[in-house]
C-alpha cells in the first residue's frame, strides 16, 4: 500500500469509528503519514452543545469529554493501524486546539527516521535554539531536539529529555495526568504565545499542539500553518 | 517570662498534647526559641506498629498517618500556644526525618520578622551559596536567602523558588502531591551534601523540609546534637 492509500484507509476508519461509537463524525479527518509518524487531525467532532460548554467557560466539562471521546477511539484506532496497515506503532500522544476544537493524534511508528538524525530544512539551527531557549526558561535544556516538516504545512518538533527531577518524582507517584494538565497549560502558552518562526510566518500559525509521553521522557510539538510552504524569518 | 521558663513550658504543653491525645508520651521534646520562630523537636512518637510499616516499608501509610497525626495536633498546639502563652503562630511548617522517625515543628511567631531574620554566624555565606546552588539544580535560584542559628538548630528560610509549574500544579488543587514530589527530589541534596558538614564541622542528626507554598518559602532546618565543646 502506498502511503497515499494507507492515509486514506486511516481517514475512513476513523471516521467509522467515530460514527459508530458516538453517531457523529467529525466535520473534517485529515491523515498524514510517513516513514516516522502518522498524523491525524479531526475537525468539529464535538457537538453544538459541547462546543457551546466552552463559550460557557466550563473547561472542566469540556475537557473531560474530550478525553474520554478520544481515548475510547485511540487504542481501536491503533489497533486498526498496526494490524490491518501493517505500520508498526510504538507511541502516540494528542491535544486539542481550543480555538477551533480540532484533535491532533500524533503517532510515532518504530524506529521512526525522524530519531536517526535531522534532516536540516532551512531555519532549523533557528527554531532549534528558539525551542531550547523556551523550554530552559520553564524547566532545563531539552538533551535532543528533532524536527520535520510534513507535507510542508506542519512542523512536527520532538523533544527528549525535559523532565526535571520534581516532574520524574510527581511521574513516580503517579500523578501524570495531573501534571500533563499543568505543562500543557504552561507550556503550550508560552510555544503559542512566541512561536519560533518570525513575524510573518508566526501570524500564519493556525494550530498548536503539545503532548508528553513520560515514560520515555519525551515530547512532541506540532505547529500547523494556514498554508503550504511559510516564509520563516522574513522580519 | 525568660526564654527558658517558655521553652520548658511549650515542651510540656507538646508532652501533654500527645498524653491526652494519644495517650502515650514522646521519648524526647525538645524546644528551642528566639523571638521569631520556636522549634519543636519530637522523637520516638510512634508507636510499634508504626515502626513494623517502616520495616515492611508500607511509606505511604506511615506518610498518611504521620499526616494524620500532627495534622491533629498543629491545630491543638496553635489553640495551647495562645491561651497558655499568649502566642499567636502565623503559619507552621514541619516534617520528619525517616531514619528516626523524629519530627520537627517550626513555629513562625511574627511573619515579617521571621523572614526577615539574619544572624551573621561563621560560614554562612559559603552555606548560602551551597543552599543556592543546590535549589538552583532542582528549580531556581530562591530571590530570597536567610539563615540564622536557634540553639542547635540552623534554620536556612528560602523565598521565592517556585517555578511557573510548580505554581500551575497548586492552582490545580495539587499541593499534596507537589510537597511529596519536591521533599523527596530536595531532601536528598540538603542530606547527601558533604559541603554542609565540611562547613560546619559538624554533622548534623536530622534534615527536615518544607514549604508555605502560600507564602512561596520553604524552611530547610539542620538538627544537630549539642555542641559540648
Amino acid at each position: 500500500m502506498s502511503n497515499y492509500t494507507v492515509s486514506d484507509a486511516i481517514r475512513y476508519k476513523t471516521l467509522a469509528l467515530f460514527a459508530e461509537h458516538f453517531g457523529i463524525s467529525p466535520a473534517r479527518v485529515s491523515v498524514m503519514a510517513n516513514d516516522s509518524c502518522v498524523i491525524i487531525c479531526a475537525e468539529r467532532f464535538l457537538q453544538p452543545i459541547v462546543e457551546s460548554m466552552i463559550h460557557e467557560a466550563s473547561q472542566g466539562a469540556l475537557q473531560s469529554t474530550r478525553e474520554l471521546m478520544v481515548g475510547y477511539l485511540i487504542p481501536e484506532l491503533c489497533r486498526y493501524i498496526h494490524n490491518d496497515c501493517g505500520l508498526p506503532l510504538d507511541m502516540h500522544g494528542y491535544d486539542w486546539n481550543d480555538d477551533d476544537l480540532s484533535c491532533l493524534i500524533f503517532m510515532l511508528l518504530r524506529e521512526p527516521v525522524c530519531l536517526r538524525e535531522n534532516e536540516p530544512y532551512e531555519g532549523q539551527n533557528k527554531i532549534h535554539r528558539h525551542i531550547a531557549t523556551l523550554t530552559y526558561d520553564l524547566q532545563r535544556f531539552p538533551e535532543k531536539i528533532y524536527s520535520f516538516w510534513m507535507e510542508r504545512r506542519l512542523l512536527i518538533i520532538i523533544r527528549d529529555g525535559t523532565l526535571t527531577e520534581v516532574e520524574k518524582a510527581l511521574i513516580e507517584d503517579e500523578h501524570c495526568e495531573v501534571l500533563r494538565v499543568s505543562k500543557r497549560r504552561v507550556e503550550k502558552k508560552k510555544f503559542c504565545d512566541d512561536p519560533p518562526f518570525g513575524g510573518i510566518a508566526n501570524r500564519s500559525v493556525k494550530g498548536v499542539y503539545i503532548d508528553w509521553i513520560f515514560p520515555h521522557d519525551r515530547s512532541v510539538l506540532v505547529y500547523v500553518f494556514d498554508k503550504t510552504q511559510p516564509k520563516l524569518f522574513y522580519d | 517570662m525568660t526564654l527558658k521558663k517558655l521553652t520548658h513550658s511549650i515542651q510540656q504543653t507538646v508532652f501533654s498534647l500527645f498524653e491526652n491525645n494519644f495517650g502515650k508520651v514522646p521519648e524526647a521534646v525538645t524546644v528551642s526559641a528566639n523571638e521569631r520562630c520556636l522549634i519543636i523537636r519530637i522523637e520516638g512518637f510512634l508507636g510499634s506498629i508504626i515502626e513494623t510499616m517502616i520495616a515492611e516499608n508500607s511509606y505511604g501509610a506511615l506518610g498518611s498517618t504521620r499526616e494524620l497525626i500532627v495534622g491533629y495536633m498543629l491545630s491543638q498546639l496553635r489553640a495551647d500556644l495562645s491561651s497558655e502563652q499568649n502566642l499567636s503562630v502565623s503559619h507552621f511548617y514541619y516534617d520528619w526525618n525517616d531514619e528516626d522517625l523524629s519530627c520537627i515543628i517550626s513555629v513562625v511567631l511574627d511573619e515579617e520578622e521571621h523572614y526577615a531574620s539574619d544572624h551573621p554566624y561563621p560560614g554562612k555565606e559559603d552555606i548560602h551559596r551551597e543552599v543556592s546552588e543546590i535549589t538552583e539544580n532542582v528549580q531556581k535560584v530562591p530571590a530570597q536567602l536567610n539563615s540564622f542559628w536557634v540553639d542547635d538548630f540552623l534554620v536556612i528560610i528560602r523565598r521565592g523558588l517556585l517555578i511557573e509549574l510548580e505554581k500551575a500544579l497548586l492552582e490545580d488543587g495539587q499541593e499534596a502531591a507537589l510537597r511529596s514530589a519536591k521533599r523527596k527530589v530536595e531532601k536528598k541534596y540538603f542530606a547527601d551534601s558533604n559541603r554542609f558538614v565540611d562547613l560546619l564541622g559538624r554533622k548534623p542528626v536530622g534534615v527536615y523540609l518544607d514549604w508555605a507554598f502560600d507564602l512561596d518559602s520553604s524552611m530547610l532546618v539542620y538538627a544537630f546534637v549539642p555542641d559540648s565543646r
